[in-house]
């Protein structure tokens, strides 16, 4: 009896959950006419519940449901919604619903709020926030997540394809154009927004005047993470004697941010992008007396291998450390300071054989040098800037560098041994003002003003001497010295005015440059002077330069002139007054989608160069001595430079087309007198030089192989009057330049490359004829495991160099290997292998007009080296 | 006065309607981002009597400066279309698939289950529409919804569909891809129909071709590196909306 109560009990309990209870009925106008397929469903606080449709006798049925309250809404389009509330129990009910028609016009438009991405006209903004999805370590991380932005392996950016020149942190150059740095060691959540400034203009109060195509990113950063300090750290070494060292700190704090970097290695590698750079600077900006610098008369720079990188036969010991700050004391005033200090020992240990030809004969030249540079270099920059107004701004940046360099050779040319040393000094200073006032929206001007004193004495000293025969002495001499310096004062302003017309861009320039140059060069034996110069000039230039970037559709033409008047004093040759014009015509023509023509024409004369213009010969290296034309001479010059590119990316295919062709009617003509100790060069002028280049790029996916075919081919020819004692001859000269290879693309784990070059150089005259041809195949593999933490590249390549005698092939092998400890890359074990098959020697041949040069270097031998590599 | 001549054209046409006996239309026009590449469409739905078609336009704007000049999911005049009709549960769709190199159309009666939707108490205001929250999960996405029952519409743009009312939009919950409602329109004479000039493909081939186009593009773009230049960690995210099709097809 008490179990029948219970299963009684239990079964009304549950009644509510298993009993058919639910709604059904008919929907119908205010005609009584049925409405079919109409909405009609069942919320329970407001929770949808049931959504079904009627049909098309306007019926519908929202059975079963569960016992309970329900609102029951009924929807369909041109009438009003209908509402009511329902209670159900154990049996279906049945409703009569009867809509009304509505009133309501339905073509809103709808308010939307911001998107992960907003485009202000050039400026595109992210929200870092709404990209990131928690596994970004830096921020290259961060970047390649966001559309149309490409991060490269050695941390550049490419905005759709264009390089990004500068990343800016809060609007912060911090990092100029060395940004790589940032991006690889940035971590990625302190990054709140990603600005891309597109037509980037340095000076913000040019922005949508200046006619730039350069693009720059800024970076705004969470409030709450401006405080960290951050950055990475990585040792490598094989315990023996090669090592690689670096280390980034860097500092947000308030209204001071720092970043720091060290780097040490001794295996070749140049810590700071290119070394040579911070010898001889290129200029880089749109500023008065872009060009001007003094030289060193006897170069400084290490002789280097065209094949390679300086890693493989580079035997330095290199140390860096850089510091960069910015300082804002209120927010119209920032101070930006950067200072590096960079010193390198380095080895060279170089074999040279020189083939001279002479009408009569063929003059031998060996010799083996051994040298040894050690080089240090101070820099410091300082820039101060000044937002007094909205439309107006001033920049004040001064530079400071200091270049101290000595290089010890020992050299035997045939069978002779001397010793050399060279000393040279760098001490340069640049200070520069910029004041800028943006008119209206469309106009801007800006004034630049700029001080520049560069001075590099030189002191040059030979225990032999090979030109005895030449400076005949008595008695004869077994020393020679040179002393030359080359200091250099510039002083110059310029008047830009930047207008944005409907059609394109104007910049019209007015500006003045005064330049004082002087030469002072001694040769002296112990015994007596030999030969010296001292030479001054000083130029006064004025110039008015204007350009007119104008938009035709799909064309955009750019024509530009300049007009410069010289004034050009010689202490030992009086005032030459010159009118220089020099047009240049730009051409961008987007023809499809897919193809696009570029066209650069410009035409324009330079003069002769102050050492062009010394009287008594100068030494330029040991055995080579230079004799000048001693006349100004002005050079015409002319230029085509075109391009077309094809890019069906979709088809696999690409096609690049590029020419160049340059005429110079008059240019200088060296002149060797060859000795059988030494080389006397003498600058004569002669006519018509022309020089034309050709390349073709293709790259074509092929379906069955899975594989990239790339092929490229460029082809160079020039041709121009020779000299050689005193026989005049016309000479061309002319190379192929063949690549062909394979890549794989394949899913990991493995992929590979296969390729092969083939250089051909041949140089002609009625007294050389000379052909080279050197081949290269390379087989490299790649292997990526565990999600790609784990990587391993293996480069192999063979050359054969047909040219050089004794050894002509090489073979060299290298290995790198990467394994990520942690998932996020923040500790990471590396492995690093040069040089496996243990090549002792490269050589290679170079033919000029004057002479046939083989050169063999002493590469680094084998090593492997074990690391570590963490973030922090 | 100028408020009342629209009110007054809907009645008119709201009667016309009846006098021929036509059933009103409704035309929701959204636009489709898909950030991953870098893509914006307009998609425009029409529902009418739990039947809707939803037609993805050409990718003619991208979302920063000009459209990329490669693309592996094909194009042409009629571009991806949804037909979807709650009365007998089909979903057919016009997308572009691989064959023999070319990006081709075809056809797919897709099998997919009815969205299974989860309701929050959350509401906030678009525009002028009071919109509640619903989520879902789809073929390797989660999504958020926000539907107005202000607005007669059980359809969304693409696959979605059985909501109590019009969405105003929806997006994944990484943000990566989201249809926003722009406007809507009353349509008098619009014909809503499967697509059909294409060839039919089965579901389980469509999604194989599918899944080897994104992986070919990859290994393509892998190779047209020049020597020494190497893509490593990069995270090869597949920016489709659908990343996952388990539920249709068995692997």
């Amino acid at each position: 009896m008490l179990r029948l109560l219970l299963v009684f009990l239990l079964g009304t309990a549950s009644l509510p959950g298993c009993t058919q209870s639910g709604v059904r009925g008919t929907v119908t106008d205010p005609s009584k006419k049925p409405v079919p397929f109409c909405n009609v469903f069942v919320q329970r606080d407001s929770v949808l519940v049931k959504l079904t449709a009627t049909d098309k006798l306007g019926r519908f049925d929202l059975a079963p449901l569960d016992t309970g309250n329900y609102q029951l809404s009924v929807t369909s389009i041109g009438f009003r919604k209908h509402v009511q509330y329902l209670r159900l129990d154990v049996s279906v009910i049945f409703v009569e619903i009867n809509l009304l028609p509505d009133t309501v016009l339905l073509d809103q438009v709808i308010i939307r709020g911001p998107g992960p991405v907003q485009v202000k006209g050039d400026t595109v903004v992210y929200d870092a926030t709404q990209f990131a999805l928690g596994d970004e370590v830096a921020l290259s991380d961060l970047l390649k997540k966001l559309p149309g932005i490409t991060v490269e392996d050695d941390g550049k950016v490419k905005f759709q394809g264009k390089e990004v020149k500068k990343i800016k942190v809060e609007d912060d150059d911090l990092f100029d154009e060395k940004y790589q740095i940032l991006t690889k060691n940035l971590p990625a959540d302190l990054v709140e927004q990603v600005e891309v400034l597109q037509n980037f203009s340095d000076n913000r109060l040019l922005k949508n005047i200046e006619d730039s195509e350069d693009v720059a990113i800024n970076l705004k950063l969470k409030k709450d993470r401006k405080q960290t300090l951050f950055g990475d750290a990585r040792v490598q070494s094989d315990m023996h004697e090669r090592y690689e060292a670096q280390g980034n700190v860097v500092s947000f704090s308030g209204r001071l941010r720092l970043y720091g970097i060290a780097n040490t290695n001794n295996t070749g590698e140049d810590p700071t992008g290119n070394a040579d750079q911070l010898i001889q600077e290129p200029p880089s900006q749109r500023i008065p007396g872009r060009d001007v610098s003094s030289q060193y008369l006897v170069p400084v720079e290490r002789p280097s291998i065209a094949q390679f990188k300086r890693n493989r036969y580079y035997f330095n010991d290199a140390l860096l450390g850089s510091l960069q700050g910015i300082y804002r004391p209120s927010k119209n005033v920032k101070l930006i300071f950067h200072g590096y200090s960079f010193n390198e020992g380095a080895d060279l240990v170089v074999a040279n054989r020189r083939e001279y030809f002479a009408p009569t004969d063929t003059l031998l030249f060996d010799e083996a040098a051994n040298a040894h540079s050690a080089d240090s270099h101070r820099f410091l920059r300082g820039v101060i800037e000044l937002d007094p107004a909205a439309a107006f701004n001033i920049r004040y940046s001064a530079r400071f560098q200091a270049h101290q360099g000595a290089i010890n050779q020992q050299s035997n040319l045939n069978q002779n041994g001397v010793s050399e040393i060279l000393d040279s000094r760098t001490h340069k200073t640049d200070h520069l003002l910029t004041l800028t006032h943006r008119l209206s929206e469309i106009t801007a001007l800006t004034l630049d003003l700029r001080y520049l004193f560069d001075s590099r004495p030189q002191e040059y000293f030979i225990d032999g001497n090979l030109l005895s025969d030449y400076f005949i002495t008595s008695p004869a001499s077994d020393s020679l010295t040179q002393f030359a310096d080359i200091p250099t004062r510039f002083w110059g302003g310029e008047l830009n005015l930047y207008r944005k017309a409907k059609s394109g861009k104007i910049g019209i320039r007015l500006g003045y440059e005064g330049l004082d140059q002087e030469i002072t060069s001694a040769l002296s034996s112990t015994q007596s002077a030999l030969s010296s110069n001292y030479v001054v000039s000083e130029q006064h230039k004025t110039y008015v330069e204007g350009y007119y970037a104008w938009k035709l559709g799909r064309i955009i033409l750019t024509p530009s002139a300049s007009i410069q008047l010289l004034d050009f004093t010689l202490s030992d040759r009086g005032t030459d007054p010159l009118v220089f014009f020099n047009p240049r015509l730009g051409l961008r023509w987007q023809l499809t989608e897919k193809s696009r023509l570029t066209a650069v024409y410009v035409a324009g004369r330079t003069t002769s160069t102050l050492v062009q213009l010394t009287k008594a010969p100068l030494l330029h290296d040991y055995n080579l001595l230079a004799v000048n034309d001693t006349s100004f001479r002005k050079f015409d010059t002319r230029t085509l430079l075109a391009g077309y590119e094809f890019a069906d990316w979709g088809a696999g295919f690409s096609f690049f087309v590029n020419f160049l062709h340059n005429e110079t009617p008059s240019a200088y003509l060296v002149n060797a007198d060859i000795e059988p100790n030494y080389v006397v060069n003498t600058q004569n002028q002669v006519a018509d030089r022309n020089f034309s280049s050709l390349s073709f790029t293709l790259d074509k996916f092929l379906k069955s192989l899975h594989s990239n075919l790339k092929f490229r081919w460029s082809f160079n020819y020039m041709d121009f009057l020779t000299s050689t004692e005193s026989v005049k001859a016309s000479t061309n000269a002319g190379g192929h330049y063949v690549e062909i290879s394979l890549r794989t693309g394949l899913t990991d784990p493995f992929n590979f490359h296969i390729g092969s070059v083939l250089e051909f150089a041949s140089s002609s005259s009625s007294l050389i004829e000379a052909r080279n041809l050197n081949s290269l195949v390379y087989f490299d593999v790649y292997f990526a495991a565990i999600q790609r933490r784990l990587g391993i590249t293996l480069h192999a390549e063979r050359y054969e160099l047909n040219s050089i005698d004794g050894q002509p092939k090489f073979h060299f092998l290298d290995l790198s290997a990467r394994y990520s400890v942690t998932p996020a890359n923040r500790f990471t074990l590396m492995l690093k292998g040069r040089n496996l098959l243990n090549e002792t020697t490269f050589g290679q041949r170079h033919v000029s007009y004057q002479a046939i040069t083989t050169t063999v270097n002493q590469l680094i031998p084998r090593y492997v080296m074990a690391g570590v590599e963490f973030k922090f | 006065m100028k408020n009342l001549i629209p009110i007054i054209l809907i009645l008119t046409s709201v009667d016309l309607i009846y006098a021929q006996s036509k059933e009103p239309a409704l035309e929701l026009n959204y636009t489709y981002e898909n950030i991953g590449n870098a893509e914006r469409r307009k998609v425009k739905l029409i529902f009418r009597n739990q039947e809707s078609l939803t037609s993805f336009s050409a990718k003619d704007t991208a979302i920063v400066g000009e459209p990329k000049d490669f693309d592996i999911g094909g194009e042409d005049d009629k571009g991806r279309q949804v037909y979807k009709n709650s009365i007998t549960g089909q979903v057919i769709f016009r997308d572009f698939m691989p064959r023999d190199g070319e990006f081709v159309p075809c056809i797919v009666a897709d099998p997919m289950k009815p969205l299974n939707w989860s309701f929050s108490s959350k509401v906030k205001k678009i525009g002028k529409y009071r919109c509640s929250s619903a989520s879902t999960e789809f073929r390797g996405r989660k999504y958020v919804a926000w539907y107005t029952e202000d607005i007669p519409v059980t359809h969304g743009p693409w696959k979605f569909a059985g909501l109590p009312g019009a969405i105003i939009e929806v997006y994944t919950d990484d943000r990566s891809h989201l249809f926003t409602l722009i406007s809507i329109n009353s349509l008098q004479d619009a014909e809503i129909k499967p697509p059909s000039d294409a060839q039919p493909v089965a579901m389980g081939e469509y999604v194989t071709k599918k899944e080897q186009a994104v992986t070919d593009f990859i290994n393509r773009l892998a190779a047209a590196l020049p020597r020494g230049a190497e893509i490593t960690g990069v995270s090869t995210g597949d920016n489709n909306l659908e990343t996952d099709f388990s539920d249709v097809v068995k692997k």
